[in-house]
């Protein structure tokens, strides 16, 4: 168990900046994913802890200890690879005993390390087979095992379940996060899954072009991601082009030609002078489709044609045109046949107030709606 | 990308730095005195042109690049015809005995040409049983000495590298493309002609490319058969070892246009190849189709006859080993007087061939993995200069090589001429581009995450080389290694400019056997020599799973 620090990370590989001065605090014990497209950099950063790449600039730090000399064979990380990396020409008990036998520890004390963390990944019984003879899963498990045993400051997971077809990847993530908790061991977790980051992490960082673009629980990543890319890779949203009309009062946002039908006008406090162009974003699932009705104060509401549904078991989702050729993604979960709308049909669209994203057109930044009621 | 090892990096110079000593001292050394050679006049002793002069002005020397081309072109040609079928039988309809087919096949491929060229001799020579009963017969052949014989026997020895190739590559041509070429409305044979063939072109040409490049360089099949036919090979170790008249100036020339011959072809191919290279995946085989009636009679008569052509020199070979000899005459009834002969006469030979072939494999074994190693992983710009100048042996005939050591070699500080170093040393360097090409090749498809997961276990990079990376190269370095001995035991055209009489070879008895007409000698020889061959093709087989597609190119 370790506090791993990364500092002013900066790696070039020729032609492109892979990571560009990247800070993060990882605490003790904490299981803390990298979570991005391929390409963003959070695989190059993985190894640069693991000590597989030198950065450019900047440190890493464990327990306060820079360790950017050490080699990579003396870090006490723990890595896990997307392919597994498993041995080929080793059974399962010397795939798991190697790191043991490299920290030259005594023939009974392996023995027994062994088995306890086999046990552990259930896969005792398994100690004489090759690599060969195990599935996906089991060779997985092997990898974890393997890393996990030589009780690493550090667990490095490299994109673990990528090559796991869909069952069998939500069923080890729960196995890696319960074997984590059991050991408490400081986990980095490299994925592009954005469900999978947030249902095993206890902190994000979402990457993006080599920069981190932000750090939170999943909730807060969810529910407030601080930019565009954010708001678009983890889940899904809708985004609208707005803008925002300034009066003596504060701001009201406009969204086009569309008829807006609000109580009261939008108020945007705290923006600055600059800033007119907005992206206004509303989740699917917080897309409310009506007959009519009363709209509720600072609510967004419009109408639109139902263009397409789709029904995909537990919920159904529409795609609403309207008019002016917005477009828009709503979901309802647990449908009763009787709800269903058939396609074509109009009807009215509305996102409640404390429901709605605004975003900075041009430096594609969150903006926190403020001021007044 | 590298690895961040600096402490350790120290070994890896060193073999790199070794694999550029082996490289100056082996190749660009002797090439080097061969391309100064080229340019010193036999009269005038001063560097100028007078040899290229005469070698392109007198028709006596000029036509040997000609006749160079016409063989190699016609023997590629006869591969070619031959190859494409047999792989596109046997990979697409159902071929009893296949397996057997591709073992005669590459146990034709792997015995030396000159075998097959004295057999067929034995054969279709003026006195030729074949010859003789055909005559009978009312059939009379071409004479089987000049341009006719040696494109036979380098069309029957050759074709196994284009049937090997092209078969592997039709095996992994997606069904589902030719599928898609019938579903839009060609028929088979459009289909062939439009989509499967130009699919495997690249093996297909890299397939001739071999068999081209083999027929050039090829020394001993001209020296039986040419008589006045001479090619570029057999015309610089005449003008070099002459005893009369020697031009050493001449043979480097001659040395000249015959590495520029290789250099153009392979870079034409490679051009080819390059134009046309396919990445898919395989997602379904192709199906093996069961034919009926004359159509499979006649695909299975197809494919054992040209199987069966290419291994008649064999039989021939080994039939005669066993008949009754007095000196060079055959006598009717069998016994084993040759193989008595053999190892009256010539046991040194036995014993060179085999010590020889050893210690070359041990050294070709070690210098390639490392030098490998370096290639596949540790690339820096010093490393990658080194691959391409390990691409020489490629383009330099066995006869220029041994041209070049001697030139190299005969004086001080090397002096090496007559010793059995400088035919240790030629086997050595010849075979180690292969060796060192495969076992890059074998360390690409081991996944780096597999070494790096050593290292992050705390494995030093020393150990994670010997205690992971080793282990899983050694089954094909291994495999390597045999095919590397088998060219090594087989090897005629550097030994021949080599030798002296303490340090000749099995194959250099074989070939002097032949000129002085004792076949008896010869065939004993030569038996032992296949039987050496198909023992390590099937160890190889047996013990490592590589199945002889594998072991070409």
């Amino acid at each position: 168990m370790a506090a791993i620090r990364l500092s002013n990370i900066e790696k070039n590989f020729p032609g492109v900046r892979a990571l560009d001065d990247i800070n993060l605090d990882i605490a003790s014990g904490e299981f803390f994913t990298l979570l991005g497209p391929s390409g963003c950099g959070k695989t190059t950063l993985l190894r640069i802890v693991a000590g597989f790449y030198q950065q450019d600039r900047g440190s890493v730090f464990v327990d306060g200890k820079k360790i950017d000399r050490v080699p990579a064979y003396n870090r006490n990380t723990g890595m896990v690879f997307q392919n597994y990396a498993v041995f080929p020409h080793m059974t399962v008990f010397e795939n798991v005993a190697f790191g043991l036998h490299n920290r030259r520890v005594a023939q009974d004390q392996i023995r027994q390390r062994v088995e306890r963390i086999l046990a552990m990944a259930r896969l005792s019984g398994f100690e004489k087979r090759t690599p060969d003879q195990l599935s996906g899963g089991q060779q997985q498990r092997v990898g974890l095992a393997r890393a996990m045993v030589i009780e690493p400051q550090v667990l490095l997971m490299d994109e673990p379940l990528s090559n796991l077809d869909a069952k069998l990847r939500i069923q080890m993530r729960e196995e890696i996060r319960d074997i984590q908790r059991q050991l408490g061991t400081t986990t980095v977790y490299v994925t592009h899954d954005q469900e999978e980051a947030l249902v095993i992490s206890d902190r994000i960082a979402v990457m993006n072009a080599g920069v981190v673009e932000q750090v939170g629980t999943p909730w807060e990543v969810y529910k407030q991601p601080h930019t565009v890319f954010v708001a678009s890779f983890v889940g899904h949203m809708n985004f609208i082009e707005a803008r925002l009309n300034r009066s003596r009062e504060g701001g009201v946002v406009e969204i086009g030609e569309e008829r807006v039908r609000t109580d009261r006008p939008l108020e945007l406090g705290g923006v600055g002078e600059e800033v007119d162009d907005l992206l206004v974003g509303a989740r699917p699932e917080d897309v409310e489709i009506g007959e009519g009705g009363p709209t509720p104060g600072g609510a967004i509401r419009m109408e639109a044609t139902v263009a397409k549904s789709i029904f995909t078991g537990t919920l159904v989702q529409y795609t609403l045109v309207t008019d002016s050729g917005i477009s828009l993604l709503a979901e309802r979960h647990r449908p009763d046949r009787s709800e269903i709308i058939p396609e074509g049909k109009v009807v009215a669209a509305s996102i409640g107030a404390e429901r709605i994203h605004y975003f900075d057109r041009k430096n594609r930044l969150r903006l926190e709606l403020g001021g007044g009621q | 990308m590298k690895l961040s090892v600096p402490r350790r990096a120290d070994f890896w110079s060193a073999v790199t730095i070794l694999g550029y000593v082996v490289v100056i001292l082996l190749l660009i050394l002797p090439l080097f005195n061969i391309f100064k050679s080229s340019f010193i006049g036999r009269t005038t002793g001063r560097l100028d042109f007078s040899n290229y002069r005469e070698f392109l002005t007198k028709p006596y020397y000029y036509v040997t690049m000609l006749n160079s081309l016409v063989v190699s072109v016609g023997g590629t040609l006869g591969a070619v015809l031959l190859g494409v079928p047999l792989a596109f039988f046997s990979t697409r309809y159902l071929i009893r005995g296949k397996a057997l087919l591709s073992t005669f096949a590459i146990l034709a491929l792997l015995s030396p040409p000159f075998i097959g060229a004295y057999s067929w001799i034995i054969m279709l020579g003026n006195n030729g049983f074949l010859r003789n009963s055909l005559a009978s017969l009312g059939v009379f052949l071409p004479t089987i000495y000049g341009p006719f014989g040696i494109i036979l026997v380098y069309t029957l020895q050759h074709y196994p590298f284009v049937f090997l190739l092209v078969s592997g590559a039709l095996s992994t041509v997606d069904r589902s493309l030719e599928e898609a070429s019938e579903n839009l409305g060609s028929h088979g044979t459009k289909t062939f002609f439009r989509v499967t063939l130009p699919l495997v072109t690249p093996s297909l040409t890299a397939g001739a490319l071999i068999a081209f490049m083999i027929s050039l360089a090829d020394f001993g099949t001209p020296m039986i058969l040419g008589h006045n036919y001479r090619v570029l090979p057999t015309m610089a170790y005449n003008l070099f070892t002459s005893d009369i008249g020697d031009n050493p100036g001449l043979a480097s020339t001659v040395s000249i246009f015959l590495i520029m011959v290789s250099t153009v072809v392979l870079f034409l191919q490679r051009y080819a190849a390059a134009r046309r290279k396919y990445s898919s995946t395989l997602v379904n085989r192709p199906i093996v189709k069961r034919l009926k009636g004359w159509k499979a009679v006649g695909t299975h008569l197809l494919c054992y006859f040209i199987v069966a052509l290419s291994t008649l020199p064999l039989a021939v070979v080994v039939v005669y080993s066993f008949r009754k000899t007095k000196g060079p005459v055959f006598h009717p009834g069998f016994d084993l007087g040759s193989y008595r002969q053999v190892f009256h006469q010539v046991p040194r030979a036995i014993f060179n061939t085999l010590s020889f072939s050893l210690l070359a494999l041990l050294l070709i074994i070690v210098v390639g993995t490392l030098i490998g190693f370096v290639l596949a992983r540790k690339t820096s710009i010093v490393s990658r200069v080194l691959d391409p100048l390990l691409m020489i042996p490629y383009i330099v005939p066995g006869t220029v090589l041994g041209i070049g050591f001697v030139v190299a070699f005969n004086r001080k500080p090397i002096y090496l001429v007559g010793t059995a170093a400088i035919l240790i040393l030629s086997y050595f360097i010849r075979r180690l581009p292969y060796s060192v090409r495969s076992s890059a090749s074998i360390l690409k498809q081991i996944d780096p995450s597999i070494e790096e997961a050593a290292v992050n276990l705390g494995a030093r990079p020393a150990r994670s080389f010997f205690k992971v990376t080793l282990p899983l190269m050694t089954p094909g370095v291994l495999s390597g290694g045999i095919m590397s001995w088998v060219t090594a035991v087989n090897e005629l055209s550097s030994s021949i400019v080599l030798y002296v009489g303490a340090t000749a070879t099995m194959t250099v008895r074989i070939y002097l056997a032949v000129l002085d007409g004792y076949f008896g000698t010869a065939s004993a020889l030569a038996t032992m020599l296949l039987l050496a061959t198909g023992l390590a093709l099937y160890a190889v087989n047996r013990f490592f799973g590589v199945r002889g597609e594998a072991l070409v190119g």
